[in-house]
This record gives C-alpha cells, structure tokens and sequence, in this order.
C-alpha cells in the first residue's frame, strides 16, 4: 500500500523538520511548504492525502491559503494547526477538516491524521 | 385736671417720642385719673378675628379674669362692639348680663362692684383694630364731657395702634428679607446637604426666637428614611409631637399647629416642590403676648417655606448632576482600564504566540531526543523534566491564546441601503453585466443595522454572482430593502430576485451545504459562507424558489436598536473590537 502523502505547511523551519520527522516516524509521506503560494504551487502538482496548515504566516495566511487549496481540490483534507487555542471566529476556518492547537506534544495531530485518512 | 387739660394730656402723649407701647399705656392712665372710679382696658383684634385684653390702666380682678378669655368677632359685647364698630354706654340697670359672654367663671361676681360701663371701638372707616374698654364704680352714668374724652381717646389711639401695626409691618418685612437673605447664602453655599439643613433651621430659630426648629426633608424616591436636622434642645416626647404634626402637614399638605406645653406651639409648614411635599419645617416657641405679634408670628414660617421650596429644588437637582458626573467620570475611568487591559492583553497574546513556536520546537525535539536515545535514568529523569516544564509553560500560553481568538469583527452601526448600492453600482460599471437590468426599490426610514460591512459585501456578491450565472448574463435582478417584523423583532431585508429559472427542487435544500455545487468551476463555498456570515449577524438567509422562473433570496438583519442590546445574547464578542 502507497504511504499517505502529506503537506506540512509552516513557515519555521523547526516546526517543518519537527512535523517531518515526527510524522515520517508514523509512517507517511511528508512535503514540505514554507509559505501559501508553495502550498497552493504544491498543491496543483502533487497528489497529496491531506495538508496540514498553519495560520499565522508572512504573505498569504493559512485562512485564505485553506480557501485556495479548497477551491483547487474541495476533497482533499486540511487540518489548520496553529498556536491559538481557538480559532473558531474566523467563518472560513470552519471549511478545514479539523483544527489542532501546535504542542511539542504531537500525539494530538497524528491521531487526527489518522482519523481523517481513516487509518 | 379738667377736660380741656386731659385732652391735651392725652394728644400730648400720643404725639410723642416715647415707645408706642408706653403711650399706649399712658392714655390709658390718663382716663382712669379723670374718670372717678374707673379702669381702662384695650382690646386687640388678632388675625385670627379674636380680641386679646392686651393693655390695662392696672390689674383688677376683672382683667385677670377676662385676659385668658379671647372673645370672637362678635361674642359678648366686647365683639359685637368690634364687629359694629359703634360706641355703647351702660349704666347698671343696662348692661348685657355677664357682658354677654357665656359662663365666665365669677363673673357676675367681680362685675358687681362696677356702675357704668363704656365700650368704644379703635377703627376708622376701613378697619377695626380694638376695643377701648373703660369701667367706673362711681356713679351712674357717663357724663358728656367724660364720653368726649373717651372719644378723642378713641381717636388718639386708633392712631397709634396703626402706626404700631404699619411698625410691625415694616420691622415684619425686615427680619423676613434679611432672614431670607441669610437662607439664600446658604442654599448657595454648595456644601454638603445636611449641613446646610442645620444652618437653615439655626437661622429660622434665631429669627423666631424659637425654642427649636425641626427641618425633615424626604429622601428623593422614598428610597432612604428621611433626614431630618434639629436645632435647639428637644426631648423625645417633643420629638414625638413634631413627628405626629409632620406627618399631619404631609397627609394633608398645608400647615398646621398644635399647642403644647400650655403656653407652647408648634407651627408646621410644608415644603412643596413641583406640587410634591419634600419636606416640613416645624418651630416650636411660646405663644407670646408681645404687641401684635398674636399667632403670625409664624409668618415667616411661609415665607421661608416658600423659598426652601424653591431652592431645594436647586439643591436637589445640583446633587442629582453631581451625582451623574461622578458617575460619567468613573464610568470614562472604566473604559481607559479596560483600554489598558485590552491592549496589554493583545500584548501579551502576540508575545504568547511568539514564544509558543520554539518552545514547540525545543519540546519536540526533546522528546525525540528522549525516544531515541538509550538513556541512563539520570539522563531521562532530566529530560522528563525539560518535557515537563515545556508542557508547563504550553499550558500557560494556551490560557493566553484563547482571549487571542476574537478574530475582528470589523462592526459598525450602518445602512443596509448603502452596502447594497455600492455593490449594485460596481456591478453596473461592470461591462460583462450589460444585458442584466438591475431595479432598485429601496424603502424609506430603514432602521440601521450593526454589521461588518465587508462581509455582508461578500454575501451580497455571491448572490448576484449566482444570480448572473443563472441568468446567463442576461435578464433581470431586483433588489428590494424593507423593514420586516419578525417575532415582534424588527429585522431589516435584503431580497434578491433573478429570472434565472429558479433552483431545481431537488437540490434547493442541499444548496447551502458546504461543497455542494452544480457549477463546473464552483468550490460550493460561496452560499455556505454567505449563510455563515449572515447567521454570525443573527439573521437569515431564507430562499423562494419559483421553478421554471427564477429564485428569491432575502437576506434578514436584525436592526440595530442599541449597543447594550445588542450584546446580551451574542455569542460574538462585540464592541471595542470594530476598529480592529
């Protein structure tokens, strides 16, 4: 069976290479982009499984890089993963899959993962 | 002394320097020293329309007996006198038995020595002001030259009792403006209420010489018993009369009097403001026998009761406003707290998120460290610890983070009308929009709303975006705004109607579901936003499907009534973030 392929998308490079590896220990396939037009540029070219997404980014935010990435592939998965413990205002976040407070504890994320694949 | 000589005597006196009182009292000597046997009294008509035996050529048993007595206005012959204003002369066989009075005690005892009697009124031609009252124990009857004297004498002191009066007016008149000029400086005063209350009542006790003074004024909405200030010594019993008789001044709202202690009154006045009592002032004095000053020595009472009335109100509204200011400048010392606080906390939110992402790193990795390698307890126990503390503080940043979540709501209180015409006349410009014939039919007098004026844009452009596909770039849209009463709520409504042919009934319920689509392009967004946005207003989104035709939609907003009501029951945190 293919690994799942999944775009992490953040803009600090320790978050990214954290997430990479943590994600790779489970066992997925892992892109990386540092910024939405990547995301979106990435998304047009490859057939990712799911996109994980931070919000709070120089350029495009995550927000409106989630509608892009919606209006591309409307299926495909997005779980906004950002330090706000809450995100719930902002009427657009609510078209993403699923929405993940950023801990060093990464247990959280990769269960949601998994749920939404269906793993 | 013969006639002549008394009759001069007596101008003589009544002319003058000396104090009315004594002149007075002079002519009365003067009649008693020419008429054998006799004593002379006056008689004093009081306001109330009773006479006192005020002044006497001496005490006989007679005017002790009589003095305590005030006949009315026509009682016994001493009223009747008055009221006729006519001279009488009795002899013994003549008199009116007990001088007409009814039962007065030994009477008939003390009048027996007496022989003549001489009753003349003090009037002129306007007014009566007493009685001269003369009694003889020689012989029968008066003489004509005696009854001249007693005439003149009549005269002469019908004068001087004017003169007393038009004394007592003016002296009146002087006490009471300088009274009132006394209170006035203390109404302005602008210090505390109370004490203000106290000065009043030592002014109004120093001008009636009153034993004390009682000034109760009622608290503004009976909210708080009323307060009331004393000055001058009282006891609890007289406390008791003055609540019994303010409380009889508040039943009824005139003033009233009460005897006490015997030779005592207390005279109550109400202080009425805007047709409401607001308080009593009450003076307790003895009732005093002093010239002409029988009970209207109270007078002033009602003049200043008249004033406090009016300058109460003053005070009254000077703490309201006082009142209010305070309460503006603490509520303006709120609002810059709270100014402080939301800008230290965005502060702090911003520093939080800041942190919050190599402090991810360093427990990430920490972790990773802490899986991977083989490490001896030691080493683990440290970086459990390391784990510990960054879970720690990631716990302290989240509690932080959540009062970052009110993402802005850019709301203003605005007119529907004017969001809806911009995009109207941006559409119109638009050249690809040619062929759609947009009809407006605003209403009038449209309530303003309280909304984000960028999304209801969008929700707005969606629609019309919808509506031209459907059309296919040609046909016809109106747009209507209108007040509409829902649920006793007023809503103001935005309808969007097209020609487009209207949504197929089997869809019509799926289309403001997320993704769901029918164009080749479309995310299926563009509705389920625009339902979103609108529902985070509290309105709706409600849909008429003419099949075949076209469709309706209409967009309801609550009007915007005010700020306090509006946040009651918003799960969206409104206010002080519009400017975001």
């Amino acid at each position: 069976m293919k690994k799942p392929f999944i775009l992490v998308v953040d803009d600090e490079e320790n978050v990214r290479l954290l997430f990479k590896e943590e994600l790779e220990d489970e066992g997925f396939s892992v892109d990386l982009a540092e910024n939405g037009y990547e995301a979106i540029e990435k998304v047009k070219g490859n057939d990712y499984d799911l996109v994980v997404l931070d919000i709070k980014m120089p350029g495009i935010d995550g927000i409106r890089t989630l509608s892009e990435i919606k209006a591309l592939r409307k299926n495909l998965p997005v779980i906004l993963c950002s330090a706000y413990s809450e995100y719930k205002q902002d009427l657009t976040s609510w078209i993403s899959e699923d929405y993940v407070v950023k801990s060093a504890d990464t247990s959280e994320l990769k269960q949601k993962i998994k749920n939404i694949l269906g793993l | 002394m013969d006639l002549i000589e008394a009759l001069s005597k007596i101008v003589e006196i009544s002319h003058s320097n000396i104090e009315i009182d004594s002149r007075l009292n002079g002519i009365l000597k003067l009649i008693e020293r020419n008429i054998n046997g006799s004593e002379a009294h006056i008689y004093i008509l009081d306001q109330d329309n009773r006479l006192t035996l005020r002044y006497s050529s001496r005490r006989s048993p007679l005017s002790i007996l009589l003095s305590p007595h005030r006949p009315l206005l026509g009682e016994g012959i001493v009223g009747s006198i008055a009221q006729k204003r006519e001279t009488q002369f009795f002899t013994i066989q003549n008199v009116p038995k007990r001088l007409g009075f009814l039962l007065l005690g030994d009477l008939d005892k003390v009048i027996l020595p007496y022989r003549r009697f001489a009753f003349l009124p003090i009037s002129d031609e306007s007014k009566c002001y007493g009685i001269l009252m003369v009694l003889s124990s020689y012989g029968s009857s008066f003489t004509e030259a005696e009854k001249r004297l007693l005439k003149i004498a009549a005269k002469e002191l019908m004068g001087l009792i004017k003169l007393a009066e038009l004394y007592t007016d003016s002296s009146k008149r002087i006490t009471e403006l300088m009274t009132l000029s006394e209170i006035g400086k203390v109404l302005i005063s602008n210090r505390d209420f109370t004490s203000m209350l106290r000065d009043i009542a030592l002014i109004v006790a120093k001008t009636l010489s009153a034993e004390f003074v009682h000034i109760t004024m009622k608290e503004k909405n009976g909210e708080k018993p009323p307060r009331s200030v004393t000055f001058g010594e009282i006891t609890k019993d007289q406390e008791e009369e003055v609540k019994k008789i303010e409380e009889l001044v508040m039943k009824e709202t005139r003033h009233q009097s009460i005897p006490f202690m015997n030779d005592h009154v207390i005279y109550s006045y109400p202080v009425i403001s805007k047709g409401q009592i607001i308080g009593v002032i009450s003076a307790c004095k003895m009732r005093q026998r002093a010239p002409f000053s029988g009970q209207d020595e109270f007078y002033i009472l009602d003049t200043i009761s008249h004033y406090l009335s009016s300058g109460f109100e003053n005070i009254i509204l000077r703490t309201e406003l006082k009142d209010i200011l305070e309460e503006l400048n603490s509520a303006q010392e709120r609002i810059i707290e709270q100014e402080k606080l939301r800008s230290l906390g965005e502060m702090t939110a911003n520093i939080a998120h800041e942190i919050k992402n190599p402090l991810l790193v360093i427990g990430g990795f920490a972790k990773r460290l802490a899986k991977k390698l083989d490490l001896r307890p030691q080493e683990r126990r440290y970086l459990n610890i390391i784990l510990r503390e960054v879970g720690r503080l990631e716990g302290i940043l989240n509690d932080v983070l959540t009062y970052a979540k009110d993402i802005p709501f850019k709301r203003t209180v605005l007119n529907i009308t004017d969001v809806i015409s911009e995009i109207v006349n941006l559409f119109r410009s638009d050249p690809l929009w040619e062929k759609v014939d947009i009809e407006e039919d605003y209403e009038r007098d449209i309530p303003p709303v309280y909304c984000d004026p960028e999304q209801m844009k969008q929700v707005f452009i969606n629609i019309l975006v919808n509506a031209y596909e459907a059309m296919e770039g040609e046909g016809k849209i109106g747009i209507r705004v209108f007040k509409k009463e829902i649920q006793a709520k007023t809503y103001v409504a935005v309808s969007i109607a097209d020609t487009g042919g209207g949504i197929d009934p089997l869809i019509v319920d799926n289309i403001f579901n997320p993704f769901f689509t029918t164009k080749e392009k479309g995310t299926g967004l563009g509705l389920s936003i625009s339902n979103k946005i609108v529902l985070g207003h509290k309105g709706k989104i409600e849909v008429q499907n003419r099949f075949g035709i076209g469709a309706t939609f209409i967009i309801y907003l609550p009007a915007y009534e005010d700020s306090t009501s509006s946040s009651q029951n918003g799960k969206i945190r409104e206010g002080g973030r519009e400017e975001r």
